[in-house]
This record gives structure tokens, C-alpha cells and sequence, in this order.
């Protein structure tokens, strides 16, 4: 049996269901993301979990024990919000300490656990610093270790890098990999951003309107979507269904619905290269756009616009209008359900 | 001149208000001052305020102001608390409906109100009347026109003014918060206690201040239930320029400065409280 089993949840208000029917393994130590659109259920699944929120339907089982009908404070689970919810009235060191208080646990021990969370998170020195005077990124990382200074089976993540900027969020998503890592604990973590979650995790979960669309290593998720909203949402693929794929390479008609195609799998010259077991075809550059080291552009095919990413390279540079050939290896095609 | 030059415009604008805060507020206030340092020879004299802290009935009018204006604001906050926390959970449209009401409420005062609640509690009040006729003793002996009496009414205006005071402040108090604090099995009490409250003095203490004020300085109920049978310092106050006896408008500027005295010391001591709870919540 796994660590945390969501068994068929689902949760409704009022006329709307959110989550259709979770049914989600965890392991023990394990850093999943739940990743997906606005609205998807992401949220209301991890609050499900905390017990912020009852589930209509289906039971959570955390160690072994069904928590479903337990209270929040008796699930024993850690969670850092997605905005800063760290008590304004108490300092640093109060904020960590309240929760050990509630619990009685003796007051030498809760300023050791106090002193080495703060050391944790590299906020030792802040431990006097009121929330109003730490930054975005300090006042995340103290609502980190106050999640964590209680020592829960679970630590749950709802977005809380989602209002910090974007230099400061990639050191603090290594930063709580670390934190993860060195505590072994098991850490759901909320996104939208495919980057961040394939960044972080050992496994993502992908939802889409209150389903699980794909749940896999971000590898596999990132080279073997299943379904065509998963290949949208990963990695930008071109996801032609079966008629269009048809228009553009000239292939014969694919009796699968779609086809997915990483922009970067895709080649584009002046020549045609003959390569084996690949389609060739003449199109047309309509548009061409830097993004960073990137090339993007926009070929269209047959009627069919596809995008290309190729590096940033002088002899890989094309004009608007120029007729091209592409060339794309059979065995990038995936095929979608 | 230069200056002059550079904000001409701006200094117009202000003009207007500048005249209008020397005219109707700074000129009343130095000539109440000046007033209340003239003797009856038209020197300075201390005499007003000795007459204020000698005698019986300037001092009952002290005590009873001072009383029913504590007890008025202390219930109107715990009132307005609990009404005010209601609303946090309400919906929108509830919510609405409800801030109309208290809107409504809170102009509704002076003559009319007075006259609403003689019709229900007085002498002859509908309630007081059928509570003669069941035998309920607690309302059937109800004295509208006593101070006891009276803090019915008071409370009646202080609760639409502190609801809509303390509003804002519980939409202060995140939802975040709270959860977090369920997490870490903190009680609602304990939450309110450690967090909630604490987070909200600033804005408590600031409402506080506005209730003693509007109750201290409260004029037309009084005047029309108790007139001079309960000695109040507003009523005293009006009477030393108003009244049909004697008028003595040097009594009275002293009386409303002691008034004054007393709401500045009750706003020092609010925000002295606000101060130490605003410690560390704001940049």
C-alpha cells in the first residue's frame, strides 16, 4: 500500500463539480506536483486533502489510516499557502513556535525546533523580523519552516512561489527541493507552470477540468504525452489531429485522433536532406520569432501551420516567405488517444 | 514668491477649505478658550474650572457623561464585534442588504429616535404596557427616563456606527490565517484571542475612540428624555448659553473644554494601545 492513496475523490459546490474522481498513489518521501490549468481542481484537491475542504464523495488514506472524516489539525499535515499567511502580529520566531505552543510541547524544545527550521530555511538571523519587514521570498520561506517545524507526515505546497518574481522563485524552487530532500518528507506541491513542476518533482500529475489527465515521471510526461491536452500544456507540442497531420506531411490517414510533434524534432533547410524513415515536404516560413537562444517559427504547410524551434544559429536563419524544406523523423510522431 | 509661483494653483484649491476650518473651527475653539480663562471682570481667571471641580452638580455631570459613555461604548463593541464577525460569513447579497440597514440606522437618531423608542419603552410604551399586562416585571417597570434607562438608546446608535467601523477591519483578517491556524489546532477563541483581535486593535481602538466621542458629546436624547433631571455635560453645556435661567457662555466654554479634555485623553489613550499593536504589522 502506498504512503498517500486518494481514492476516487470527489467534491462538488453547489451545482459544479470540481474534482470528477481522483484516484492517486504517493509514496513515502515522494515530491509530486499537481500541475494543470486555472480552475482544473489543483487546489481543492490538496485542501481535500488538508481537510480544509470536506470531499463529496471518496476517502483519502494517509500511513495506512483513512483520514476522510478526520479534522485539519488531526491529520497531521503541514501547508504552505499561496499567499503569505504567516500571523503579522508575532514575529518570525512566534510565527514557528505558535503551532508548538498549541501542541505544549516544552519550551526548550520548541526554541531548538524553532532555531534549526530557521536554520533550514537560512533565516536564523531573521528571527526577530515581523512578516511586514521580510521580503516576498523570506516571508515564503518562513511559512516553509513554520509547515515543517511541527515535523508533519505530509508538507502540502498550494502555489507559493505563484507571487514571488522569477529570479528570486528559481533559487527557492531548489532551495525547497533541498528542504524536501534532506527532511524526506512528502511534499505535494501545487503549479501551473509545467517548468517549475518538471523542475521539482520526482512525478507530476496532470489535471484538467477535475481529472487526471496523465501521472508520470517529467520525462515521460514531457516525451510521452498520452492525450492532447497534455501534449498542449507540456512542451508546446504541434498536436495536428488525424486529417491535418494527413494535409501537411502527405502521409497516409492515421486512424489514431491526433498526432502530438515537438517543435524541436522538427528540421527545416533550404535543401531537401533525404533522410530515412522521415517525411519531407516543401512549406512556406510565414512567421519567425527569438525566444532567448531559440528560433521559433511558424511553417506552413500544406494550409497547416506547425511550429519549429531550432538554436539561435547564423546558418539556421530564414526569411519570411523563403519556401523551405521540412524534414521530421516518423519515430517523433506520437500518437495520442 | 517663488514658491508662490510654483504651487499658486494648489494654494488656490486649499484656500477655500484653509478659510473654512480658521472660520468655523480654529476661531470657535481660541474664543471657547479665551472664554474660559475670563473671570467676571474680564481678566484671566481660573474660576470656571474651580467652579467645574468644586461643585456637586458639575461634577455628577462629569461622572454620569463619563459613566454611560464607558458602558455605551463597551457594549456597542461587543455588539458591533459579533454583528460585524456575522457579516464576515454572510453573502454578498446578505451582506448588502445588511450594510443598507445599518446605513439606514445610523442616520436614524436625535428627535425621531428618541420619539420611536418613548412610543415602545416609555411611560406608556407599547412594551412597557403589555408587559404591565402579562406580569413580565423586568420591561413593565422599564424608566426610559433614567441614566439606566437611557443606555438603551445609546447602545441603539452605537451599534450601526461600530458595525460599519469594524467592517473593514474584519475583512482584514485573512482567510489564511485562519486555516493556517486550524492546522495547527489553534481553537477559534485561541485564534481570536492571539491573532484575530490583535491584528484588529488598530482598528478597534479607532473605533472605540469614535463611540466615547459620539456618546460623550450626545445632546438631543438626553435633552429630551431626562432635560435637567440627570445632570449630563452636554446638557449643562447648552444650558450655559441656551438656558432660560441665567446664561453663563464663560461656564460653558470651560465645561466644553473639559469635554474636550476628557475625549483627547480617551484618543491618547487608544492610540497609545493602537501604537503598541501596530508594533511590527506595518513597513
Amino acid at each position: 500500500m502506498s504512503y498517500i492513496e486518494f481514492k476516487n475523490v470527489k467534491k462538488s459546490f453547489e451545482d459544479t463539480e470540481v474534482l470528477k474522481g481522483i484516484s492517486l498513489s504517493i509514496e513515502k518521501g515522494e515530491f509530486i506536483s499537481l500541475l494543470g490549468p486555472s480552475g482544473c481542481g489543483k487546489s481543492t484537491l490538496l485542501r481535500c486533502l488538508s481537510g480544509l475542504e470536506e470531499v463529496t464523495e471518496g476517502s483519502f488514506i494517509l500511513d495506512g489510516r483513512d483520514i476522510t472524516k478526520d479534522a485539519p489539525q488531526k491529520r497531521n499535515i503541514g501547508m504552505v499557502f499561496q499567499q503569505y499567511s504567516l500571523f503579522p502580529n508575532m514575529n518570525v520566531e512566534q510565527n514557528l513556535a505558535f503551532g508548538l505552543e498549541i501542541k505544549k510541547v516544552p519550551k526548550e524544545q520548541i526554541k531548538k525546533e524553532v532555531q534549526s527550521a530557521l536554520e533550514m530555511v537560512g533565516l536564523l538571523d531573521k528571527k526577530k523580523a515581523y512578516p511586514a519587514n521580510l521580503s516576498g521570498g523570506q516571508q515564503q520561506r518562513v511559512a516553509l519552516a513554520r509547515a515543517i517545524v511541527s515535523k508533519p507526515k505530509v508538507l502540502l505546497l498550494d502555489e507559493p512561489l505563484s507571487a514571488i518574481d522569477a529570479k528570486l522563485r528559481k533559487n527557492l524552487q531548489i532551495e525547497i527541493r533541498r528542504i524536501q530532500k534532506e527532511l524526506n518528507i512528502t511534499t505535494i506541491f501545487v503549479t501551473h507552470d509545467q517548468d517549475e513542476a518538471m523542475l521539482m518533482s520526482d512525478r507530476v500529475c496532470l489535471l484538467n477540468e477535475g481529472k487526471i489527465e496523465q501521472v508520470g515521471s517529467p520525462v515521460e510526461i514531457y516525451t510521452n504525452p498520452k492525450t492532447k491536452f497534455a501534449a498542449g500544456f507540456i512542451g508546446h507540442y504541434n498536436v495536428l489531429d488525424a486529417d491535418e497531420f494527413y494535409r501537411a506531411f502527405r502521409d497516409e490517414k492515421t486512424k489514431k485522433s491526433a498526432i502530438a510533434i515537438r517543435p524541436e524534432t522538427i528540421q527545416i533547410s533550404l535543401e531537401k536532406q533525404n533522410h530515412e524513415n522521415s517525411y519531407e515536404v516543401q512549406g512556406k516560413i510565414i512567421e519567425s520569432r527569438s525566444v532567448g537562444s531559440v528560433l521559433r517559427y511558424h511553417v506552413d504547410l500544406n494550409g497547416i501551420n506547425v511550429r519549429v524551434d531550432t538554436l539561435f544559429r547564423s546558418f539556421s536563419l530564414f526569411e519570411n516567405g523563403q519556401d523551405v524544406w521540412v524534414s521530421l523523423e516518423k519515430r517523433n510522431c506520437l500518437e495520442l488517444i | 514668491m517663488e514658491y508662490l509661483k510654483k504651487n499658486g494653483k494648489k494654494l488656490c484649491f486649499f484656500l477655500p477649505f484653509l478659510l473654512l476650518v480658521i472660520l468655523f473651527l480654529l476661531v470657535p475653539f481660541v474664543s471657547m478658550v479665551k472664554q474660559s480663562f475670563t473671570g467676571s471682570d474680564g481678566g484671566f481667571s481660573i474660576a470656571c474650572f474651580q467652579e467645574i471641580f468644586t461643585k456637586t452638580v458639575y461634577l455628577k455631570a462629569i461622572k454620569n457623561s463619563i459613566w454611560i459613555s464607558i458602558w455605551a461604548t463597551v457594549a456597542g463593541l461587543i455588539v458591533d464585534f459579533f454583528l460585524a464577525l456575522s457579516l464576515t460569513k454572510a453573502t454578498k447579497r446578505k451582506k448588502n442588504w445588511y450594510l443598507s440597514l445599518l446605513n439606514l440606522t445610523s442616520t436614524f437618531a436625535g428627535l425621531p429616535l428618541t420619539l420611536s423608542f418613548i412610543t415602545i419603552l416609555g411611560t406608556a410604551g407599547v412594551f412597557v404596557l403589555i408587559s404591565q399586562k402579562i406580569g413580565f416585571s423586568a420591561l413593565a417597570n422599564y424608566n426610559l427616563y433614567s441614566l439606566n434607562g437611557m443606555f438603551i438608546i445609546y447602545l441603539y446608535f452605537q451599534i450601526p456606527m461600530g458595525t460599519l467601523l469594524l467592517i473593514p477591519a474584519f475583512e482584514e483578517v485573512k482567510k489564511e490565517w485562519r486555516e493556517a491556524a486550524v492546522l495547527m489546532n489553534c481553537s477559534p477563541i485561541r485564534f481570536w484571542c492571539k491573532i484575530g483581535i490583535p491584528v484588529m486593535m488598530p482598528a478597534i481602538m479607532g473605533t472605540t475612540g469614535m463611540l466615547f466621542a459620539n456618546a460623550l458629546t450626545a445632546y438631543t436624547t438626553p435633552y429630551l428624555l431626562v432635560n435637567n433631571s440627570i445632570a449630563l455635560l452636554p446638557i449643562k453645556i447648552a444650558d450655559m448659553f441656551v438656558g432660560d435661567v441665567r446664561q453663563r457662555p464663560e461656564l460653558g466654554s470651560a465645561l466644553s473644554l473639559v469635554m474636550l479634555g476628557i475625549i483627547v485623553l480617551v484618543l491618547g489613550i487608544t492610540n497609545l494601545i493602537k501604537r503598541k499593536f501596530e508594533k511590527g504589522q506595518s513597513k
